[in-house]
């Protein structure tokens, strides 16, 4: 099977116009490839056929007799005529024979120079065939030194040409690279972009918050420098409780008495939980009115131990000033057991 | 008597033969002539010489390279395309080709009258015919100016690559044409 590269090659052979530089190789794969062979004659047969298509025109009549004419053999020779002698050269005739003989002997003396003078021009003729023998390898070896040369330059040009194709491929592997490298930081900028557009967004939302909270501690602020309020604060009675010696260690809590609404909140963490036979009781401290603790209510705790709840008392307390938190039988004592668990400071 | 056994003769210094040679190959190789130099004093010139490279040359023909035919056609295409240059002209191709010039009525040689008058001859010119113009004009400038595919595709200003695919595909599509015919 013959391939594009070579059929193009063996057109441009047939019709003389591969370059120098490619004749060699194809005629190298030429030799070796008879199916090559076969397409060159029949390519070559072809395009001489080609002439029959021009336009036929007979050249001039007198062309061919100036070449028939050209060609034409030389006039044969005339024949020479011979004279007979007269009656009066007949008398020389004798002596004649004489001096054609020493003719002859003068001529021979010439010849025998003219032919060592031949021999030593022969002699000549050989040295400077010799030389120009020389001469001729000379330039046969000089041609297959460049020769050498032109193949070698020309490997040299074919791997350059190979290095730079592949240097070629890389280039454009790289260039391929950088921009999918190009596209993927477009697609990153694209994101950060709606990235900030949503931070934007979300640092707009909190400022917003920021200037609501601001406004509501204003509101609060406002409201602690309110007269009414100092003086609700004034009325609170607030305890934190710590466990007593009775008391579970890790259980904390606080408790707050409003003097002027009578109302308190406890709330109590890690308090053990009593049987259903016990409760636990709260009591007011330190109002003079009264000899002893008043009590604001029984309560229980959950299974964690918490409780958070809101107490009164049965008798108007203005100036309780701590809190106690007793175990007693269920329902609650009228005055404190000794079994104190918890009391604030 | 075919052309190499005239050829044969010819070597021998036959004159009768040469005579009959020049009638049978002179009218196509004067019109390739004409073709290339464009110019009939020129054309002449370069028969005649075609022809005095036959009449010393003959001896050394190789039927191994070649028809006799192909090998004159040789000879004849290599010498105009010399004196193209030496009159340092360029090949100009003429698009017209063949229908004026082979249906004007105008004089041939008996040489022709084997080629041009047969059927095998109109099948040849048909088959170059159908080649599409610009194919047929690379090919054209290869054969018969002597250009190679860098001048051509220069002269045609043409990328390489289209000038090597046209001549190709001219090559080989007037190859396939003309297989049943050489």
């Amino acid at each position: 099977m013959i391939d594009e590269r070579r059929e193009a090659q063996a057109s441009l052979y047939v019709l003389g116009a591969l370059p120098m530089e490619e004749v060699r190789e194809f005629e190298q794969a030429l030799r070796a490839d008879l199916e090559l062979q076969l397409l060159v004659a029949e390519l070559r047969s072809a395009a001489d056929a080609m002439v029959v298509a021009f336009p036929q025109i007979t050249p001039p009549p007198a062309l061919k007799q100036s070449i028939l004419a050209a060609v034409a053999p030389a006039e044969p020779r005339a024949v020479p005529v011979i004279v007979q002698p007269d009656s009066f050269t007949r008398a020389l005739q004798n002596w004649l024979p004489w001096a054609l003989a020493a003719c002859f002997a003068i001529l021979c003396v010439l010849l025998l120079g003219l032919g060592h003078s031949f021999r030593q021009q022969a002699t000549n003729f050989a040295e400077a065939l010799e030389e120009k023998k020389q001469q001729y390898a000379d330039l046969q070896r000089h041609n297959q030194d460049l020769q050498n040369q032109i193949d070698q330059t020309a490997a040299t040009y074919s791997r350059q040409v190979g290095d730079l194709r592949q240097q070629a491929v890389q280039k454009a592997e790289e260039a391929q690279k950088a921009q999918k490298q190009t596209a993927d930081l477009q697609r990153q900028m694209e994101q950060k972009g709606a990235e900030v557009l949503q931070f934007e967004r979300q640092a707009g939302l909190l400022q917003r918050q920021l200037r609501q909270s601001v406004d509501e501690i204003q509101r609060l602020n406002d409201q602690l420098v309110n007269p009414v309020n100092q003086d609700r604060l004034a009325q609170l009675r607030m305890g934190v409780l710590t466990p007593s010696a009775r008391g579970p260690a890790g259980a904390t809590g606080a408790s707050v008495w409003d003097v002027a609404e009578q109302k308190g909140l406890l709330a109590i963490e890690k308090l053990t939980p009593l049987p259903p036979t016990h409760d636990y009781q709260l009591w007011l401290l330190g109002d003079p009115k009264f000899a002893g603790p008043v009590s604001a209510g029984v309560f229980n705790v959950d299974a964690q131990g918490n409780v958070r709840l809101q107490f009164t008392t049965a008798v108007r307390v203005d100036a309780a000033n701590r809190f106690a938190v007793s175990v007693e039988r269920k329902g609650g004592a009228a005055a404190p057991s000794d079994n104190i668990v918890m009391i604030s400071n | 008597m075919d052309d190499a056994e005239l050829l044969q003769r010819i070597a021998q210094r036959d004159r009768q033969a040469f005579s009959q040679l020049y009638d049978r190959y002179s009218g196509v190789l004067y019109s390739t002539t004409l073709r290339i130099l464009n110019n009939p004093e020129e054309a002449s010139d370069v028969l005649q010489d075609v022809f005095f490279q036959i009449w010393e040359k003959a001896g050394s023909y190789d039927p191994k390279l070649g028809k006799p035919f192909n090998w004159a056609l040789t000879l004849t295409r290599n010498r105009a395309i010399d004196r193209l240059r030496a009159l340092k002209r360029r090949y100009s191709f003429i698009e017209e080709v063949t229908h004026e010039f082979a249906e004007g009525g105008n004089p041939r040689s008996a040489w022709n009258e084997e080629f041009m008058s047969s059927e095998r001859a109109s099948l040849i010119r048909a088959a170059v015919e159908t080649l599409p113009l610009e194919q047929r004009q690379a090919i054209e400038m290869a054969f018969l100016g002597g250009m190679t595919q860098n001048e051509i595709s220069e002269t045609l200003k043409q990328p390489l690559g289209t000038i090597k695919a046209r001549i190709r595909r001219g090559m080989l599509k007037l190859r396939d044409s003309l297989k049943e015919l050489l």
